[in-house]
């Protein structure tokens, strides 16, 4: 009997022993900057932030750097000092005679920490013993970052699986989820998969942040089979086996490892793969977070333990509840196993998607979207960028602008150099020469900035400060800059002015960017995703989730649908191949993808099919693309999406064709569009690709168009008349000419009468 | 009943019906919003419409007069879209002194906005009359006029040959009544405390009368000089008894067809209260003569005023009294009590009056009466600041906007005429506003550089365009505004002095004949010299801020460029304020009539005129001359007096090289004084054809070329005079710095 027991824990704990998974990854994977970074001066560095999952335990960490050194440099006093959360772990010495090198350096598992992780990589740089110019052009040193790795092996630390570690799983960090299962029963009701899969998707893409996150829809079967066991006696099976059994997650077609998979749909539906314990639980909107147990025989893992979430409910309309429910969840603050969704307020599209932006006709300061007071110490270059989004369709006047009210000081002690430089998505706007030896403290101190700097979406304020001690007055003799203190208060305040909400369409970019249409900031009209087959389910999946993790919100506007109608309203992408895509008429489309292909080569038309800015192209040229190709190809290992006006909606609204030759083909190609390095690369409306890394091709070949909030009639002549000016000049001359006209004639009737009169 | 009448006066209605709606939909179409490179294209196509109709509206055709109609409504229409932009855009402030500075700058463009639009109606169509003569009708039936002299303190000289001018009128001499009306030796004056002048004014009265009694007429002077020009006039009034009244200013001289070509404008309609025409000047103002000399080839001030708004007042019925030149309805004036006395432009408060009752003017575009302009700078501002003041009463004090009786267009009229004369305030902020972004860094115009290209240039443009359509021939560009710029700061305090206490103002009489004998520098320039000081640092502040704040580089551009453009007209103005030397007693002006010059001994040498003042002649002779004797006489045709002049002269000079013969005019008798007079001041051809001579139009860019050229060189000049005034105080130099350039 013990030894029964025994057996039994062991076949508990023995799937839960900790399975390890290496992978390796660039340091530009976690690096904006390009794929060299250089490092200047007599002491430099950089510092790049490595996420790490909270359920993520780090076993091993290998750092290996490849480094090109200045010849100019002498051994011993010039070092590359690699600095892991403040800790030096190497030190590599430079040597001219050996100017490239590539090092190890192994990170201790102890220094690693959940959330970000600092790894500072510093340089002491000397070409003499003394009296070393700083600013001399021979001390360098470059560290290719591209070719640099991290390779780490981590394993999942989750011992009792609940809604707090959803984040964990689904985290950017390194041990974080990059692909997820969905499981509904066969028999699944419409409404759970046009509505409630793509929120389930969205919920946890939107904790994956910005790294992708590829869903899969799959089906359990209604009732179990018992796997045929080698070597079984028939009494095998027997109740308590069964039992056994039927707790672990049998369906699961995937034989994966820590990673949690989804049950979605009512609890009818479940019930088939849902305990009775669970099944007695669910009684409304029903959210749990339940690790499920392995079925181990002689050692054999015949069913591996998994974790899976339970999104369920006694109805759809509770099982959509439960869906939004885990959108818009904080996890932190659900440290237990299941949820029962009561009510929920304030979970109207629109009013999700604006609670992400800051709002036009408002003023905030740093801290309301976040952003800490910075303080930067010690002589050097620094940086602190302040990033907020604004609606997509944000659209203001030429003239307006915005102000900043910014609070910061500088301590005393700045010497010759010391300044702070401020720009706005990249463009300078101001400068301020940090040279009160004494310091300084300002209040509100004032910017005013052309609205037109700032843009719908992600838009970035950096503060670039340049510290520098006074000058000693004695050669080589240096004033260490260990006093300098400059620090930005998260009091400083933006107002915004009065906006707008219409953006120019179609534009890719603002779609990856913002996820707009999709997304918009006052209305949410409902938008779909229309796929001709289940298919194309995964991809839906998929691309609502990125379009997610773009607006930074759940669209729980967007919806997937079965069939290429494109006959209702509001913004659409179409998925298919040129099969199913000949069901749409294409005739007015600048490109046609069919059993024929449209393509409006680039040396068939103007220079103006190369990719603008729509948003400040203003050049009114009229964007009509003249020259096509018709041809009979496949479209081979590629995709194309494009975009253009809907043909047939009521309102101005978007229509986005995804197509690719099959549907395996296009479930691979939009996988590689949301990859980190392709989503990025979205502009123009004609964008084609095969591969994750480049896009083959980008153009600009719809005409343009405004689309807006129709309610602001004002707002929309100016954007009409903006783009229509000759209507308003030619109504003007008419008009002009009628009151000249009629004043003529009343002018020189009266002169008859002056004349009459002599 | 009168059908035809009646289906006109319907169709009129329904014309005007049409026209409402249409201005309404235009002004609704006006405050359409566009982003600004919409508005570009379409500035720029308007302009490039509005350039090519104001061009045809230049030539003599069919529909010249709808091209002229059609750019000024194009041209309003612009102009009030910027101001509605402006207004509904571009007023945004973040602080109490930048509201006030935005506010003050948007007032200054709506003022010039409203003024421009007065103007483009008062314009719209200049009335032409036909020029008529007393031929053919009954001299007995004429009506007898008093011709009156007002004269307060004006030369003796001055004033003989207003008398001698007025004379020779060619009107019936029964019917013909000449009157200096003196306020120079009234009781009051000769019975003064201040015993030297008492004594003078005494002297003045015994010498007016003498010469009146000399030359025949009747003088008059009175017990109080109450209500100056207008109590003088209205007192000489009461103790005349003609039906017409002519009023000549003591230096204006008429020629001797002017009752010949205004009286019968009297005689064709009873309702008719005055006849009003173009003062012409026989010397150069200020402006014109230290301005790169231009009197004989720049159109006047005057040229503009009478050569165009006259005319079109004119058609609007409400062409006003000057003061002089004019005749005028006994009766008419009765009815209101002479010439009204509550302003100090008793002229055109006496026409609004008489206008309010329903009587009419008309206006002669025919210069027949020659005057003298103020010479120096500081007379000119005296008599300007009186226009202005004056004016401004009137506005004050008789509401032309909202005049019983007047018509609507008369009160357009009116309100046109006045407001100009409120362009010192708009023109100081203009003048002052660049200061207030480049040095006190406040913000005065929200707008971006491709707003500023979109709406504010093309509205400059459109401004200048229409202005050179309408006044290109009598206003060469950017002239007018160095006469408000010169006028400005001083009529500025007198106006802010009217608006305070209306009726403080008091009549001063404008000094003219002064000398010149050398070049100075006006003792008013001191106000310039500050504000070209003033803007050279905002220029040298904004190129800092150019430099230190690249995020508003774009508008310190424009304000810079705004600011550039008025240091170059204060420098232009630096030039008006060089008083340069004036060597003749008497301006000379272009004439073209053959010549004879015959000796004692019967030889004679023929020749062509150059020019002629009332003291002599230059003449181009068509033989060598080099023998012609000190003493001669000149022969010539007399318009004027329909028959030869044959007037003694002393020969001063000749220049063998161009047979140029200069002459000094030597009357021996009364005769030939009045044949001096009438051959040299009383042709009005000649002043007509020197009129034309000079109202040419030039092109915008040669304006602006011309300003810059003569910008800068008066910087020097003023230097050089002032270094001379310094070195002269030290003792170190004696000579004046250069004169007469």
């Amino acid at each position: 009997m013990i030894k029964k027991y025994l057996i039994s824990l062991l076949c508990l704990c023995l799937p839960f022993t900790l399975v390890a998974e290496t992978n390796s990854y660039r340091l530009t994977d976690f690096f904006g900057a390009g794929s060299t970074v250089r490092l200047q001066g007599k002491s430099a560095s950089v510092d790049i932030s490595i996420p790490l999952s909270s359920v993520a335990d780090v076993d091993s960490a290998l750092l290996t750097l490849e480094v090109v050194s200045s010849q100019a440099l002498i051994k011993k006093r010039s070092q590359l000092y690699v600095r892991f959360n403040n800790a030096t772990i190497g030190q590599i010495a430079f040597d001219p005679d050996r100017p490239s090198l590539v090092s190890e350096v192994t990170i201790p598992k102890s220094l690693w920490r959940a959330g970000f992780n600092s790894l500072t990589l510093a340089v002491s740089q000397h070409y003499a013993e003394q009296c070393v110019d700083g600013n001399a052009p021979e001390l360098w040193s470059e560290i290719n970052v591209y070719n640099s790795t991290l390779k780490i092996t981590t394993s999942v630390n989750e011992k009792r699986f609940t809604l707090e570690a959803l984040s964990g799983f689904f985290n950017p960090g390194i041990g974080g989820q990059r692909n997820v299962q969905l499981y509904t029963a066969s028999e699944t009701d419409p409404v759970i998969k046009q509505q409630t899969l793509p929120i389930v998707a969205q919920a946890l893409a939107l904790r994956n942040q910005y790294q992708p996150l590829i869903i899969q829809q799959d089906y359990f079967a209604d009732e179990y089979v018992l796997p045929q066991l080698e070597q079984t006696d028939n009494n095998y099976w027997d109740e308590q086996n069964v039992a056994r059994y039927e707790r672990t997650a049998w369906y699961l077609k995937a034989k994966q490892q820590q990673s949690v998979h989804v049950l979605v749909g009512t609890v009818d539906a479940l019930s088939p793969v849902l305990s009775d314990e669970v099944i007695n639980d669910i009684d409304g909107a029903f959210l749990k977070a339940e690790r499920t147990p392995a079925f181990v025989k002689d050692s054999q893992v015949i069913v591996p333990a998994s974790y899976r979430l339970i999104v369920s409910g006694t109805t759809q309309d509770e099982v959509l509840a439960a869906a939004k429910a885990l959108a818009v969840m904080d996890d932190a603050i659900n440290p237990i196993s299941q949820v029962k969704v009561l009510s929920q307020s304030q979970m109207q599209a629109n009013s999700l998607q604006r609670n992400r932006v800051l709002n036009p006709d408002n003023h905030y300061t740093f801290e309301d979207f976040g952003a800490t007071t910075t303080q930067f110490r010690d002589e050097g270059d620094f940086n602190r960028r302040v990033s907020f989004r604004l609606p997509a369709d944000f659209y203001v006047p030429e003239n307006a602008s915005v102000s900043l009210l910014l609070d910061f000081g500088y301590g005393a002690g700045f010497g010759p150099g010391s300044v702070m430089n401020v720009s706005v998505n990249d463009e300078l706007v101001h400068g301020l020469a940090l040279n009160n030896i004494n310091g300084q403290s300002y209040r509100d101190y004032q910017l005013r900035i052309p609205a037109r700097f700032f843009k719908g979406g992600v838009n970035n304020l950096d503060f670039a400060v340049t510290m520098r001690p006074p000058l000693a007055g004695v050669a080589c003799d240096d004033v260490p800059g260990s006093h300098l203190v400059f620090q930005l208060d998260n009091s400083s305040v933006i107002e915004l002015p009065d906006a707008g909400n219409v953006a120019v369409q179609p534009n890719l970019a603002m779609l990856s960017e913002t996820a707009y249409p999709f997304a918009r900031y006052k209305s949410a009209p409902a938008s779909t995703i229309a796929i001709p087959s289940d298919d194309y389910f995964n991809a839906a999946l998929t691309l609502s989730a990125k379009l997610a993790q773009a607006a930074q919100a759940p669209l729980l506007n967007l919806q997937i649908t079965r069939g290429s109608d494109i006959s209702v309203d509001g913004s659409v992408i179409v998925l298919g191949t040129p099969d199913t895509l000949s069901s749409i008429e294409q005739a007015e489309f600048s490109t046609a993808i069919e059993a024929t292909k449209r393509w409006s080569y680039r040396l068939q038309n103007t220079l103006h099919n190369q990719v603008r800015n729509l948003t400040d192209d203003k050049s009114f040229k009229e964007m009509r693309v003249d020259g096509h190709t018709v041809q009979e190809n496949e479209l081979g290992e590629q995709a194309i999406l494009t975009a253009q006006a809907h043909p047939v909606s009521s309102q101005t609204d978007t229509l986005f064709i995804i197509a690719a030759q099959t549907p395996e083909l296009l479930e691979a190609r939009v996988e590689d569009l949301v990859s980190l390095s392709l989503w990025g690369q979205m502009a123009g409306d004609f964008f084609a690709w095969k591969d994750p890394l480049s896009p083959s091709l980008i153009m600009q070949v719809s005409e343009k168009f405004e689309l807006g909030e129709a309610d602001d009639s004002w707002l929309h002549l100016r954007l009409w008349l903006s783009n229509n000016p000759w209507y308003w000049l030619i109504g003007f001359i008419v008009l002009v000419f009628t009151v000249s006209m009629i004043i003529y004639i009343l002018l020189k009737r009266r002169n008859e009468q002056v004349q009459d009169s002599w | 009943m009168d059908y035809p009448q009646t289906h006109k006066h319907h169709y009129t209605s329904k014309l005007i019906t049409v026209l409402v709606v249409a201005s309404l939909v235009l002004g609704a179409l006006l405050l359409a919003p566009m982003d600004a490179l919409g508005q570009l294209l379409s500035s720029i196509v308007i302009l490039i419409v509005i350039s090519l109709c104001s061009s045809e509206a230049r030539h003599t055709q069919k529909y010249q007069h709808l091209f002229r109609v059609f750019a000024l409504v194009l041209g309003i229409a612009l102009s009030v879209r910027y101001l509605l932009w402006r207004g509904i855009y571009t007023l945004t402030y973040s602080d109490f002194l930048s509201m006030i500075a935005v506010w003050l700058l948007f007032g200054a463009e709506i003022y010039a906005g409203v003024t421009s639009v007065l103007g483009a109606i008062v314009n719209a169509f200049p009335l032409s009359r036909p020029l008529l003569s007393l031929e053919g009708i009954d001299k007995s039936t004429l009506p007898s006029v008093d011709v009156m002299i007002p004269s307060y303190n004006e030369d003796e000289d001055i004033l003989e040959v207003t008398i001698r001018a007025a004379q020779m009128l060619d009107y019936p001499k029964d019917k013909l009544y000449i009157h200096l009306l003196d306020d120079g030796g009234t009781d009051q004056k000769i019975n003064a405390d201040n015993p030297e002048a008492a004594a003078a004014a005494k002297q003045r009265r015994k010498s007016l009368q003498a010469l009146c009694e000399r030359l025949g007429i009747t003088y008059h002077t009175r017990a109080k000089n109450e209500f100056a020009k207008a109590g003088n006039v209205n007192s000489a009034i009461q103790n005349t008894t003609s039906d017409l009244i002519v009023i000549l200013d003591a230096d204006h001289v008429p020629t001797s067809d002017f009752l010949d070509r205004t009286v019968p404008w009297m005689l064709r309609n009873e309702n008719v209260f005055l006849v009003q025409t173009p003062h012409f000047m026989a010397n150069p103002d200020p402006v014109e003569r230290n301005y790169f000399s231009a009197f004989t080839r720049m159109p006047s001030e005057n040229d503009m005023f009478y050569g165009t708004i006259q005319k079109g007042l004119d058609y609007w019925g409400s062409s006003f009294f000057c003061g002089s030149a004019a005749l005028m309805r006994r009766k008419h004036l009765d009815l209101v009590g002479g010439i009204s006395g509550e302003s100090i432009t008793e002229d055109a408060e006496t026409a609004l009056d008489l206008h309010k009752m329903g009587y009419e003017s008309v206006y002669v575009d025919r210069p027949m009466v020659s005057g003298l302009a103020p010479e120096t700078f500081d007379a000119f501002i005296q008599q300007r600041m009186r226009w202005a003041q004056g004016m401004t009463q009137i506005l004050l004090l008789k509401k032309p906007y909202k005049a019983e009786g007047l018509k609507w267009y008369q009160r357009v009229g009116y309100m046109s005429s006045i407001m100009f004369w409120l362009f010192p305030f708009a023109r100081i902020i203009f003048l002052l506003m660049p200061l207030a972004y480049l040095v006190f860094g406040l913000q005065v115009y929200h707008a971006s550089i491709l707003e500023i290209f979109a709406y504010t240039l093309p509205h400059v443009i459109a401004t200048y365009m229409i202005s050179t359509m309408l006044f290109g021939r009598t206003r060469w560009p950017l002239v007018s505004e160095l006469y408000e710029i010169l006028q400005c700061a001083f009529t500025l305090n007198a106006l802010t002095k009217v608006f305070l206490k209306p009726r403080a103002p008091s009549f001063v009489v404008t000094p003219k004949g002064e000398s010149l004998e050398k070049t100075f520098v006006s003792p008013l320039s001191s106000i310039f010299y500050w504000l070209i000081l003033v803007i050279t640092f905002a220029l040298g502040s904004g190129i800092y801020k150019f430099i230190t704040e690249p995020l508003t580089r774009e508008l310190t551009v424009v304000v810079m460029l705004w600011n550039g453009f008025n240091l170059v007209l204060l420098l232009s103005v630096l030039s008006v304020l060089l008083e340069r030397k004036q060597v003749r007693s008497q301006a000379r002006l272009p004439a073209t009539n053959s010549v004879v010059i015959k000796t004692s001994n019967d030889e004679a040498w023929v020749g062509d005129l150059v020019d002629l003042s009332l003291g002599g002649a230059r003449l181009r002779l068509k033989g060598a001359g080099a023998l012609v004797p000190e003493n001669a006489t000149f022969t010539s045709w007399s318009h004027a007096l329909n028959k030869n002049v044959h007037i003694p002269i002393k020969v001063l000079h000749y220049d063998s090289s161009s047979k140029m013969l200069r002459v000094r005019f030597a009357p021996q008798n009364e005769e030939q004084e009045n044949e001096v007079v009438a051959f040299s001041l009383c042709d009005s051809l000649r002043w007509m054809s020197f009129q034309r001579r000079r109202t040419r139009a030039i092109s915008y860019w040669f304006g602006a070329k011309h300003v810059l050229k003569v910008g800068l060189k008066p910087v020097f000049m003023h230097l050089l005079v002032l270094m001379g005034k310094f070195a002269g105080k030290l003792g170190l130099r004696a000579n004046p710095a250069k004169e007469n350039q």
